[in-house]
């Protein structure tokens, strides 16, 4: 039977898709019924949505990407040499 | 077709820098990322990615395939961060013993009184919320952070994150829902002040 409680540590699972289905209904059922359980599930929804919006990647900057290379060709040589 | 990455590999291990150049470029963006997410700073992401990649190139006579090249390669970058972390100024950071998970169930669903999801607030076009979710995220612990970011930003599933962390499965998972669970905290938190405002 799952509770508040036991929703609390399985939305991460839920939203991974990585539940029966069964408990995936029971789930489904409980948040339909019970108003905190239902705001609970729908926030937690709402930050995975805004945390993959916040993951977006940034370029690599221009210099980052010279210095990178210039270093690597210095270091590679240098431990070629020894 | 690409090469893989097996065989960039094998070629850099018989001394051909060009294919080690070729994984470079693959995955210089993704590990600036995490590191420029870890670090907190441009200065010491470019100097973890510039370390990275060296060990990388010392150590990699040693790689034998048995994990992902690039499950491989997060693991020398997280450690990098993380002993630069370990070497700095230790960094504040904030329990993670959710309320959610110790409270008495009657004591958070009174907190559970307004669904924000719907709220036109609840955007990134808001700044204030990116602000306090960007926040957020870095006052994670680090191996929180780290799993979270590892997930997330360089989209490695849960397998892949516990053996880049050396943890098993289950504390992966654990860790990143844990992380979650803090993040919808705060950033109801921010709503409560926020309804309280207005």
């Amino acid at each position: 039977m799952i509770d508040f409680k036991k929703l609390c540590q399985l939305l991460t699972d839920y939203f991974e898709e990585e539940l029966e289905s069964d408990i995936c209904t029971e789930i489904d059922e409980l948040v339909s019924e019970d108003f905190g359980c239902k705001v609970l599930f729908n926030t937690f929804n709402k930050t995975l949505q805004l945390c993959k919006e916040i993951e977006e990647e940034m370029e690599v900057p221009e210099e980052v990407h010279i210095r990178l290379y210039e270093f690597l060709k210095i270091e590679i040589r240098r431990e070629e040499e020894i | 077709m690409p090469v893989s990455d097996e065989i960039l590999v094998k070629k850099s291990q018989k001394g051909d820098y060009p294919s080690f150049e070729e994984l470079v470029k693959r995955y210089e963006k993704k590990i600036y990322n995490l590191a420029y997410r870890i670090m907190g700073n441009k200065e010491d992401a470019s100097d973890v990615l510039q370390e990275t990649f060296l060990q990388a190139f010392k150590k990699l006579s040693g790689f034998k395939g048995k994990a992902k090249f690039s499950t491989w390669l997060y693991r020398i970058a997280v450690n990098i961060c993380l002993m630069r972390k370990r070497k700095g100024k230790r960094m504040e950071t904030v329990s993670l013993d959710i309320p959610i998970l110790t409270k008495k169930e009657d004591e958070i669903k009174r907190e559970l009184r307004d669904d924000w999801s719907e709220s036109p607030l609840a955007t990134l076009e808001n700044e204030e919320i990116k602000r306090n979710l960007s926040e957020a995220i870095d006052s994670l612990p680090e191996e929180y952070k780290t799993v979270f970011l590892l997930r997330g930003l360089n989209g490695l599933s849960n397998e892949e994150v516990a053996n880049v962390m050396k943890i098993s499965l289950p504390a992966a998972k654990s860790r990143l829902h844990r992380a979650r669970l803090f993040l919808r905290d705060k950033l109801s938190q921010y709503f409560r002040e926020y309804g309280s405002k207005g």
